[in-house]
């Protein structure tokens, strides 16, 4: 191999933006990049899986794309291009068929000798489902286990954010280009991402979000965990793809029950009744990493066997500050509250409730409501969402 | 010899008088009229000379000329028909000159010489009142509406021959009895006994009337917004006579005022639709007509689906929420009209309406925050009290509890109002705690240090901006005016924190 192939390779794996097609089938057939970067329009129509258009977009690309400038540029913004013959590739990803050509990437890769957990879920999520998402991530943080997720909106930002303030390790994969921060109201997770975990993507730098783009998003998402926890979601979503990727995999899938009224919750029901473990801490998505988490093999680790078994041990450890801080809250250790701040809390819930409704549930009269729900703003314990609609926190 | 008689002009709701002056000389026979006039009343020489005729007088054979004094302030309007066929009835002396000394005419003609009502005719016969007229004649129609001023004698008159016989002392007319505002016998539409629970609502509702605080309700559509809008006017004291004399001209000179009702004894309420252009709210357009604010003066601007209405038309509101008046300026001069009114929004608190419902609401956070924020911040600055109204259950809606009624609550609101009036009694321009400026903040809305301490406190815990802070202060000061207390207790800063932060 060439040294200078890195630059073929790096054209055909931008070329990805446009086309969801099997590069790296193609690129072997081809005999490598460097082969299908050469070619005639007469030579690539013969490749199976390149039709006339898609050969001459192949060509208009190709002429537009500067190859060394591109790969400089790329470089030189501090982001990584891993082919899928590196060694630094993610085994995890080889693994799954139709895996990607090469990956963008931006900070770290997830470590090859851990376990690593997906949180996925609703974008217009509940505050019980970030509250869940937060809770699951603080405490996974604390076993060391990174957290993969997609850096959207609700459960996804929600659980990573709380993974890196926890001193954890997380990973977003995006469905656009590594240097394209999207959602833009993410901006603070994505910066942290680079920093505390990484940001990873198949597509090319500059690449622009597209609907169509996602679920191939969420293929990877799917391959770099090992058990994938739907936290919510609805019946039809995004999350059911990541799924249904996971599932494909053969990964394990837990979901976050909910309550069956709810139409957040109803995906996850439904996959429950399909199967998905139910979890309700990070214990028992310990659990199902312990029974199934293959030993890290030594090639790779570098490890002995011995260190292998420690390895697992640590794994079984009980759980850290981190986690017992999560714990402490949903036990209440409330003891700063008063009477009346005592039971208004009995009376919230991580669904919004409004001040009518608290008022009248909590059988307070309507000044010692309004005092206490806005001390219990000031003490930490509730939030206002709407207008006077209040869920706990 | 020149005829001389006195007509009334209108500018906004403020009235002048204009001398009508008619002379007959020797010369081509013209039917002269001058004076500064709109179109309407230089139409008025043809609608004269017809009506005349046909009531038999013909036109002498000699220059006619009538003036308008003071010719240099524009006319407009149609009031001037019957001062000027009165002028010229003077010169030709089909009538006594005694007869027209001390009086003020207003009235349109048509051509069969009957008499038709103008608009406007109630700051007309104020102001005839004010410069010392004794009596006005105007049509039959304007009578009553013009029978609410007392201190003067009113003459309604059918047509041109009744004005003349009148006149020439052939006819004797008994003025219009003093106008009585009949005591509305009708069930109100709205009434706070109607609204079921909403307990956190009427209380919001009552303290907003207090202190006339601008007030935003938010809620999903068919909780019930529009029917406690309006119910505000139920509770805010009644008007006094000069507060009614004042709303009527308002509505007079809109032409807003019919037989059945010439007095406007409620205060007003006003809810345009939100297609209201910016001209239709503050008022203006060709005869600069007052527009939807003044129509709620002394009484409440209830905009419905806040967010639909056009940037423009809501960013007009500003300046006469500060003023409580509003100034037009066009091509014909300026002018300004009383807008000092409390304004009660409506709004959803999302696009679907049914945030933060997420088993209903699927809107986007995006979508919320597009949504909420075509208010713009400087007039949402202006709202002291937001609220949240929710859809009821339907169990409490079909319950027949006894509410208390807005005749009770506006008891207390009188009250609370009165205290106002005393304290403010040497702020020249305040009349209400929500009207206060920051001197009168410091002044009124001192705290005691454990109060102090308290609300600032709860203002950096919840994240209460300085704006808000003078807010949730004079909110207060109407909580404690409300519960007759002297100094703001720490119950009335957390009532007042609760209703005024608002989360958008």
């Amino acid at each position: 191999m060439r040294t200078d192939d890195i630059l073929y390779d790096f054209w055909w794996a931008c070329f990805a933006r446009n086309y969801s097609m099997p590069l790296c089938r193609i690129a072997f057939e081809a005999g490598g990049a460097r082969r299908l970067y050469g070619m005639e329009e007469k030579q690539l129509v013969r490749l199976k899986g390149i039709s006339e258009e898609c050969a001459q977009e192949i060509i208009r690309h190709r002429e537009t794309f500067d190859l060394k400038e591109e790969y400089r540029r790329f470089v030189e913004s501090g982001a990584r291009f891993i082919p899928y013959y590196s060694a630094e590739f993610p085994e995890r990803l080889r693994r799954i068929s139709g895996h990607p050509f090469a990956i963008f990437v931006k900070g770290r890769i997830p470590p090859e000798n851990r376990p690593s957990v997906a949180l996925v879920g609703a974008r217009n999520c509940s505050e019980y489902g970030r509250k869940a998402a937060s809770d699951l991530a603080t405490a996974l943080a604390g076993y060391g286990i990174p957290v993969v997720s997609g850096m959207a909106l609700g459960i996804d930002g929600t659980a990573q954010m709380a993974c890196l303030n926890a001193g954890g390790e997380s990973f977003g994969v995006l469905g656009s280009g590594v240097d394209v921060c999207y959602p833009a109201a993410n901006r603070v997770l994505y910066e942290r991402l680079c920093e505390q975990g990484g940001i990873i993507s198949e597509y090319g730098p500059g690449t622009k979000p597209k609907a169509c783009l996602f679920p191939a998003r969420n293929r990877i998402i799917a391959a770099l965990s090992d058990v994938v926890v739907v936290v919510e979601a609805r019946e039809k979503s995004g999350t059911g793809i990541t799924v249904d990727m996971a599932l494909e995999q053969g990964k394990d899938v837990a979901i976050v029950p909910g309550r069956i009224t709810d139409p957040l919750s109803r995906g996850c029901i439904q996959l429950w009744k399909q199967g998905a473990v139910p979890v309700t801490s990070a214990e028992d998505i310990m659990e199902i990493i312990r029974d199934n988490f293959p030993l890290p093999r030594p090639e790779h680790a570098g490890e002995t066997a011995r260190d292998n078994c420690s390895a697992k041990e640590e794994l079984l450890r009980p759980p850290s500050g981190a986690d017992a801080k999560a714990a402490g809250i949903l036990t209440g250790n409330r003891k700063e509250l008063t009477g009346e701040e005592e039971k208004l809390y009995a009376a919230l819930d991580y669904y919004a409730k409004s001040a009518e409704q608290l008022c009248q549930e909590s059988a307070l009269n309507a000044l010692g409501f309004m005092s206490a729900v806005m001390k219990l703003q000031v003490k930490g314990y509730a939030k206002e969402l709407g207008k006077d609609f209040f869920v706990k926190i | 010899m020149v005829s001389c008689v006195m007509a009334g002009g209108v500018r906004g709701i403020e009235s002048f008088l204009v001398r009508v002056e008619a002379d007959i000389s020797e010369g081509m026979p013209v039917f002269e009229l001058v004076g500064y006039l709109g179109n309407e009343v230089k139409e008025a020489r043809e609608r004269v000379k017809t009506a005349l005729k046909n009531t038999g007088v013909m036109l002498p054979v000699k220059h006619l000329t009538v003036n308008l004094a003071p010719a240099d302030i524009r006319k407009a309007g149609t009031g001037y028909d019957m001062p000027v066929a009165a002028a010229i009835l003077h010169a030709m002396k089909r009538i006594p000159t005694e007869s027209i000394e001390s009086t003020l005419f207003a009235g349109e003609l048509l051509l069969s010489g009957e008499f038709t009502g103008i608009s406007g005719i109630l700051p007309i016969v104020l102001n005839a009142r004010k410069e010392g007229l004794k009596r006005c004649i105007v049509p039959r129609e304007n009578a009553k509406e013009a029978s609410v001023v007392d201190g003067i004698s009113i003459y309604g008159v059918g047509d041109l021959t009744e004005l003349t016989a009148f006149l020439s002392g052939e006819l004797s007319l008994s003025p219009e009895p003093l106008y009585e505002a009949e005591t509305d016998t009708a069930v109100p539409e709205a009434d706070l006994c109607y609204v079921n629970g909403q307990k956190i609502v009427r209380r919001g509702i009552e303290i907003a009337a207090a202190g006339m605080h601008n007030i935003l309700m938010v809620g999903p559509p068919g909780a019930g917004k529009s029917m406690i809008a309006k119910c505000i006017p139920t509770i805010l004291p009644p008007l006094s006579r000069e507060e009614c004399l004042e709303v009527s001209s308002i509505y007079s000179v809109a032409g807003a005022l019919n037989r059945k009702k010439c007095l406007m004894t409620n205060r007003p309420f006003m809810a345009p639709h939100h297609t209201v252009t910016e001209i239709g709210m503050t008022g203006g357009g060709i005869s600069m007509r007052p527009g939807c604010i003044s129509m709620a003066h002394r009484g409440v601007l209830f905009l419905d689906e806040m967010p639909e209405f056009s940037r423009n038309a809501l960013e007009t509101l500003r300046q006469p929420m500060e003023d409580g008046k509003v100034s037009i300026t066009r091509v014909r001069g300026s002018l300004s009209y009383p807008a000092e009114f409390m304004l009660a929004g409506a709004m959803n608190p999302c696009p679907c309406g049914a945030y933060p419902d997420l088993n209903r609401c699927s809107c986007k956070k995006s979508e919320i925050k597009r949504y909420t924020d075509r208010l713009s911040k400087p007039l949402l600055d202006r709202i002291d009290l937001c609220i949240n109204v929710e859809k009821l259950e339907y169990k409490e809606m079909f319950t027949r509890e006894e509410n208390e009624s807005s005749a009770s609550v506006r008891k207390r609101v009188c009250a609370a109002q009165r205290i106002q009036q005393e304290r403010f009694k040497d702020s020249p321009g305040v009349f209400f705690n929500s009207r206060m400026r920051a001197a009168d903040i410091r002044k009124f809305c001192v705290l005691g240090e454990e109060e102090e301490g308290y609300l600032y406190g709860m203002a950096e815990g919840l994240g209460i901006s300085a704006r808000m802070y003078h807010k949730v202060l004079k909110v207060a000061r109407t909580i404690a005016d409300l519960a007759g207390l002297p100094a703001i207790s720490k119950d009335c800063l957390t009532e007042a924190l609760f209703y005024s932060k608002r989360n958008f």
